[in-house]
């Protein structure tokens, strides 16, 4: 392939510098000096400026899990209700908020965010650069993110949360039958995250196409970047779908617009379109890249290399690809004409193609292998279980006769659970025990680990697979009590009790990390004795990730030897020495050959500054404090200015005649 | 990210090896750009046939709408078979070894000219064209099974 030569052009002589080739190895002149120059200054101003994609990533999946956490804690008061019949713990107006927060939290501020902690930490490492594309939009994504999600939660305490569900459904949430602020904060809030998401997907594919490591061809990219990569993409397409949706509900609400208001000609079918073509996808982008993690760790326990790579980065871009032309599937319970959900209920059946694809490549990758049962062996496998449960239940949903039947019932909260938990959770989880090691330099215990899974893995069997029968006997989702006479009494115990055994695995799990933080065994480098290059450097890595740009050989750098795969040799000893200012090496898209040295920014507090100043502009637009907001506007486009304005250290601008070293 | 300083190893390397990128982006691209093309303007016009206004019909705006859907479908399975056949026929020459793969030297950063992945991206362009004429077919059925404005029963 020759794209790499579309990107070719004349060398401005000016710029023009050849990089030395070498070694670096630690304790020398160089490795200190990358040091020196990559590592963030200590204490709080560090703290706040740093824009390193590790300490990023970390906060990332810290934030997302605390979020789990709340949004669990929600979820055991919503099982304790419904434990058994006519219960009065909360009223009406109490659960409609805990259920509505509870699925905002999980799907919103827990279930992406989490995964982009991943990626973030780990796709350089991974692909074999000093950072990603846009350190300071990283950086600017994750405060975005932590504002929206306390902006979601700060009329939580008030009794005024948002209470209309994750979906939000008109004319519900417009301003006839919703008259309260919940509404208005889901709607500023979702577009405040939408600002989050979209900046943080931009910087995984210009990532992907730009910071590969020397060598590292398109055809040797892990798993996980694909699955991360297809839901960037994905993010940028249909973020804007659900901005403007909820843009739309809180002009309606607040400016006296009738986009989603019936008596004046408004449609609240729009809403479930802009809501669906948006919902559908990201219920893909929330999986695929934890997918990802499970294609490329579960290999390490297989001692083998995953079965069908080729048919896995297919699978994982088709699944998203089809998932694009699926979201009517939401909607089969609304009038629509016949064959259009026809054509969109086989459009979701195709979907189980690519899908079982993958779960026969893990399959295969397990039965080919010589499986060893260390703890996140257990979560990626008990994971494909709950895939190929879930899965099923979805492919039922997709005949439009059955889901008229079981739309709205707990059969669709069981399956939501199986796709959203089995195909979120245990892969995150067990990617946690996975890289735990590289994230702090120490292992996980064994014992506990393997405690959690069970638990864990019990508890949610028990607690999740009983709601596709309540929904066979008729159970409406989102009632916040129920009679005795209706049957649903035992089913609904036995859901509560397995949620609470769920949440005792978690909490196994935190110990574990709390425990092994402080008194786990000393982690090496690759301790796991794994293929990929994140393992290439210590554990945990240098700021710098690697001192020399590794040259890349193959899909699996560290098991050549062993696979004796290809004719080269991956060199992580010697190669591009760039230690001249903080330096990254760029690439062409597919045949990863360099092209240019990457002046990449220093630590700035500035990203925090806009992140904060836009949030702010957010408050001033729910109180209708518009002095205020234009004072944050303002605020906000000087941050913006500071952080555009060109840099010498960044080859922003022209440099003096003798200067070329950048 | 600032723009670059363009370093000087690199850009001066031209690839012996050139397979056409056109044909690489019909065999990826083409069956699934078909099958969007088949969603996208079949649900709205079935869709706008059987329920124009606020009343839905018992049968559809234009009687031609089974034959119009029926175009729609048997072109966009025309243009899925197409782009499966440039996908096969790229793969079968890249296996034949029509076209010259160079090998990199070892080890060196900038020696990469072809080291798999025009076989990955001609081997995903026909995974890709496989599954989407699959999915084509999928609606086909839909629409050739399923009576336009019929109630489920």
């Amino acid at each position: 392939m020759a794209s790499a030569d579309i990107t070719e052009r004349p060398i401005d002589d000016h710029l023009a510098r050849v990089p030395e080739i070498g070694c670096a190895p630690p304790g020398s002149d160089i490795e200190v000096q990358l040091a020196r120059t990559w590592e963030s200054e200590p204490g709080w101003r560090g703290w706040l400026s740093t824009v390193d994609h590790k300490a990023i990533g970390l906060r990332y999946i810290v934030t997302a899990f605390i979020f789990l956490i709340i949004g669990g804690l929600e979820a055991l008061l919503i099982r304790i209700q419904l434990a058994r019949p006519d219960q009065t713990l909360l009223t009406p107006e109490q659960y409609n908020q805990l259920f509505t927060m509870h699925g905002v939290t999980m799907i919103f501020l827990y279930a992406l965010p989490i995964l982009s902690g991943f990626s973030n930490y780990l796709w350089p490492l991974l692909l074999g650069s000093r950072d990603m594309a846009f350190p300071r939009l990283n950086a600017f994504s994750y405060w975005i993110f932590l504002f929206a999600g306390i902006f979601m939660y700060v009329s939580f305490p008030l009794g005024q949360a948002p209470n209309g569900g994750w979906f939000n459904y008109v004319p519900f949430s417009g301003p006839t039958f919703n008259t309260g602020p919940n509404i208005d904060v889901f709607a500023l809030g979702m577009v405040l995250l939408g600002i989050s998401t979209s900046v943080g997907s931009a910087n995984f594919v210009v990532t992907l196409f730009r910071m590969r490591a020397p060598g590292m061809t398109i055809n040797r990219v892990p798993i996980l970047v694909w699955g991360t990569l297809t839901a960037s993409v994905a993010n940028l397409l249909v973020i804007p779908s659900v901005s403007l949706a909820f843009f739309l509900l809180w002009l309606d609400r607040q400016m006296g617009t009738h986009f989603f208001d019936v008596a004046n000609g408004g449609k609240p079918l729009l809403w479930q379109h802009l809501f669906w073509i948006f919902g559908h996808p990201w219920v893909y982008a929330i999986v695929l890249p934890a997918m990802g993690i499970v294609s490329d760790a579960l290999p390490t326990f297989c001692r083998r290399p995953l079965v069908g790579y080729t048919a896995m980065a297919l699978a994982t871009m088709a699944v998203m690809l089809i998932g694009f032309e699926v979201w009517i599937h939401h909607m089969f319970a609304t009038g629509l004409p016949t064959v259009a959900l026809s054509i969109f209920g086989a459009a979701s059946m195709v979907i189980s193609v690519p899908s079982s694809i993958a779960v026969f490549a893990w399959i295969a990758t397990i039965w080919l292998g010589r499986p060893v049962f260390k703890t996140p062996f257990l979560f990626f496998a008990g994971f494909v279980m709950l895939f190929v449960i879930g899965g099923l239940s979805g492919v039922m949903t997709a005949a439009v006769p059955l889901d008229w039947q079981l739309n709205e019932t707990y059969f669709i909260v069981a399956h939501l659970h199986y796709v959203l938990l089995g195909i979120n959770v245990f892969p995150v989880v067990g990617g946690i025990y996975y890289w735990f090691p590289k994230f702090t330099g120490r292992m996980m215990d064994e014992t506990l680990g393997k405690l959690s899974f069970w638990v864990m893995f019990i508890g949610f069997n028990v607690g999740f697979f009983p709601m596709h029968w309540a929904g066979l006997l008729g159970m409406p989702r989102r009632v916040y009590t129920y009679s005795s006479r209706m049957g649903w009494d035992g089913v609904n115990m036995i859901t509560s009790i397995g949620s609470f055994v769920f949440a005792i695995g978690v909490l196994i799990f935190l110990v574990n990390v709390v425990v092994s933080l402080k008194r786990g065994a000393l982690a090496g480098p690759n301790p796991w004795d794994a293929a990929t290059l994140e393992w290439a450097t210590s554990s945990p890595p240098p700021a710098y990730n690697f001192a020399v740009i590794p040259t890349v050989a193959s899909r699996h750098p560290l098991w050549e030897d062993r696979l004796d795969e290809g004719r080269g040799r991956s060199n992580f000893k010697e190669g591009l020495l760039l230690a001249e200012g903080r330096e990254a090496i760029s690439t062409s898209p597919i045949d990863a050959k360099p092209l240019a040295i990457l002046k990449m920014p220093d630590d700035t507090s500035t990203p925090f500054f806009l992140g904060l100043f836009i949030s702010l502009l957010f408050v001033g637009l729910l109180l209708h404090w518009w002095l205020f907001t234009a004072a944050t506007a303002i605020a906000g486009s000087l941050a913006l200015i500071v952080w555009l304005w060109p840099r010498k250290a960044l080859a922003q601008r022209a440099m003096p005649q003798g200067d070329n070293n950048g | 990210m600032s723009p670059s300083v363009k370093q000087n190893v690199s850009a001066k390397h031209r690839s012996p090896h050139r397979y056409p990128m056109g044909r690489t982006l019909v065999s990826l691209f083409g069956a699934p750009v078909a099958w969007v093309m088949q969603m996208s303007l079949s649900e709205p016009i079935a869709a706008y046939a059987c329920y124009p206004r606020q009343v839905p019909l018992s049968a559809p705006l234009w009687v031609e709408l089974p034959l119009i859907l029926a175009v729609i479908s048997l072109v966009c399975l025309a243009a899925g078979l197409l782009s499966g056949y440039v996908a096969w026929t790229s793969w079968r020459q890249i296996r034949n070894g029509s076209v010259v793969i160079t090998k990199a030297a070892n080890g060196h950063p900038d020696a990469g000219v072809d080291e798999g992945q025009t076989r990955f991206l001609t081997m995903l362009g026909m995974m890709s064209s496989s599954l989407f004429i699959v999915a084509i077919v999928f609606t086909c059925c839909a629409i050739f099974l399923v009576p336009p404005c019929s109630a489920w029963i």
